[in-house]
């Protein structure tokens, strides 16, 4: 759990999205069936499927595995006995059916079956079969470079068009199915084959929020923490608000990252990048500050705190709060109607580590907006 | 086309019975997980669905289209879980404890959300298993199925201050329940 107190809102919100079981498969036959309507079929193919559906119903696991074992094994062996190469192309692109597909001699039949698909530009069948092979693979293989190719070729394709016509796959189709094969790759625990897949994702649209976050979150299941670290500031490089921002700045934090924090600007929480104000580099400041003076042109905003601190030189402190305040000032305009208080001071700010060890962060800055005196009079 | 609710009864009513299975599919899925909430075991909650099923199709003739069928079916099958755990208490059996169930399938798709609202969502299936069933399937009611107290009211056939009042010392205890395991874990 993060560090908020449950409050009865999030009770609220979190009862509205109690997840659901889902129900057993064979319930609503076994339901119909046992309504006394009289139009029960008799057949013996009926009363088969019936036994299986109960068996299906009732079956504990390993019977319901078993039987799934089974049934892959009898289609193994049809495939066999059919033996050409169409046959098998048919079978396992028709059937949806995954357990199909691994039953093959993985090598020989997934590459012949790709280059035959290659061949017949036929891509929503390819893309499919990519997305068996790739989620099965574990490590990097020929499929997986082919499956490479195959979405290099796609990203160099104009946007939501492609190349043959009436199978088209448009640029939103293949991040979706993107983004779904790296989420099932994070899901089966291979976060190197989900992060290949993010990486995809952003190269075709390198500010998709789902991919910039998941990317920093698979680094960190790997504990890779420089792969994390950067994902985490890519993330906020784009997102400054919302729930995966203010994630993000905790997972920084926890690897010693104090750059950013959350301030609350007019009524929301923005995270803001205080090394980047409190810096030399013109430009980045410049465009730091216009990053947070949309929110600050919210009518909510009431008055603005700036705080600066410098260990042991309450000069700087000064000198940065009033050119903060001044640049503030020019990028909102003379109408901007936004009181700015600023105070500084030369203490070093205690902060806690991941380790839960204490460190003394020795320069930084506290941005807030409350009601101004006004509004809170007419509260 | 989307048939009413209403026009399925009537037409199962004048003899087209397998129009009851859109009923069924509309449906089994609340009443299964209301059946799984008190039985904690899958197949019991299967047994009890289909049961409720049947009552509704034999009593269908009673019921009245001011009234949703949602609401209706509802107050049957609390009546049936209630029925099930009047016996159960009966015969002395054991629930298993919730962290040997199988968690249900989340429906996020994204690790990210589904990493925060599982911890979250975990702590809440908690609590609810700690309240008294008749305030905990209130609060889901009112909550998941987003029903209006009114309906809650006549479901559990309360006035609706009886309601709203089980609904705010509900979300307290639950928010007792959490606050200490979270502090606890912390």
């Amino acid at each position: 759990m993060n560090d908020d107190s449950i409050d009865k809102e999030k009770i609220e919100m979190l009862l509205r999205r109690l997840p659901e079981r889902e129900v057993p498969p064979a319930l609503h036959e076994r339901i119909m069936d046992s309504l006394p309507t009289g139009t029960r079929r008799q057949s013996i193919p009926w009363k088969l499927r019936s036994c299986w559906e109960r068996l299906m119903l009732l079956a504990p696991m390993p019977m319901k595995a078993g039987a799934i074992l089974a049934m892959t094994a009898a289609a193994f062996w049809l495939g066999k006995e059919v033996g050409s190469e169409k046959a098998i192309k048919n079978i396992a692109f028709f059937h949806e059916n995954s357990v199909i597909t691994a039953a093959f001699d993985y090598g020989n039949a997934n590459q012949m079956s790709y280059m035959s698909l290659f061949e017949d530009e036929n891509n929503n069948l390819l893309r499919d079969f990519m997305y068996q092979t790739t989620v099965q693979e574990e490590k990097p293989t020929v499929m997986n470079r082919w499956s490479d190719t195959f979405f290099r070729n796609m990203e160099n394709l104009p946007e939501d068009t492609h190349n043959s016509p009436g199978t088209a796959i448009t640029g939103t189709d293949s991040v979706l199915f993107l983004l779904n094969l790296a989420h099932n790759l994070a899901d089966s625990g291979n976060y190197h084959g989900a992060l290949h897949q993010y990486e995809k994702v952003l190269r075709i649209n390198p500010q998709e929020q789902t991919a910039l976050y998941n990317r920093a979150t698979s680094y960190y299941h790997l504990n890779d923490k420089i792969g994390e670290r950067q994902a985490f500031i890519s993330y906020l490089n784009h997102y400054r608000s919302g729930r995966w921002a203010y994630q993000a700045v905790a997972y920084l934090q926890r690897l010693g990252v104090f750059d950013y924090q959350v301030s609350m600007i007019g009524g929301r929480k923005v995270v803001v990048n205080q090394t980047v104000l409190l810096g030399s580099q013109q430009q980045a400041r410049q465009d730091e500050l216009e990053r947070l003076t949309n929110y600050l042109r919210q009518p909510t905003a009431g008055e603005l705190h700036l705080v600066v601190f410098y260990k042991n030189d309450l000069e700087k402190s000064r000198a940065i709060a009033t050119q903060l305040k001044q640049r503030i000032d020019s990028i909102l305009g003379k109408n901007r109607g936004l009181p700015i208080r600023i105070s500084w001071f030369d203490e070093p700010a205690p902060i806690q580590t991941a380790e839960g060890g204490k460190r003394e962060l020795e320069k930084g800055l506290f941005l807030f907006t409350q009601p101004s005196t006004q509004q809170r009079r007419t509260i | 086309m989307h048939r009413t609710d209403e026009e399925i009864v009537t037409e199962v009513l004048a003899g087209r019975t397998q129009q009851y299975a859109e009923i069924v599919t509309r449906y089994q899925k609340p009443v299964f997980n209301l059946m799984f909430r008190y039985t904690r075991h899958e197949l019991d909650a299967a047994d009890l669905t289909q049961d409720v099923f049947l009552k509704a199709f034999s009593r269908l003739s009673s019921y009245r289209p001011e009234r949703s069928l949602f609401s209706w079916l509802y107050t049957l099958a609390i009546n049936v879980a209630n029925d099930w755990s009047r016996a159960r208490t009966r015969r002395q059996t054991k629930l298993p404890p919730l962290d040997e169930l199988h968690p249900p399938h989340l429906t996020y798709r994204n690790p990210a959300i589904r990493l925060e609202a599982h911890e979250q969502g975990e702590l809440l299936e908690q609590a609810l298993a700690l309240i008294s069933a008749e305030t905990r399937e209130i609060l889901h009611l009112r909550y998941r199925h987003e029903q209006p107290v009114k309906e809650v009211a006549t479901i559990f056939g309360m006035s609706e201050s009886a309601v709203k009042m089980r609904i705010k010392r509900g979300l307290e205890q639950l928010q007792k329940i959490m606050q200490e395991k979270n502090d606890h874990e912390r």
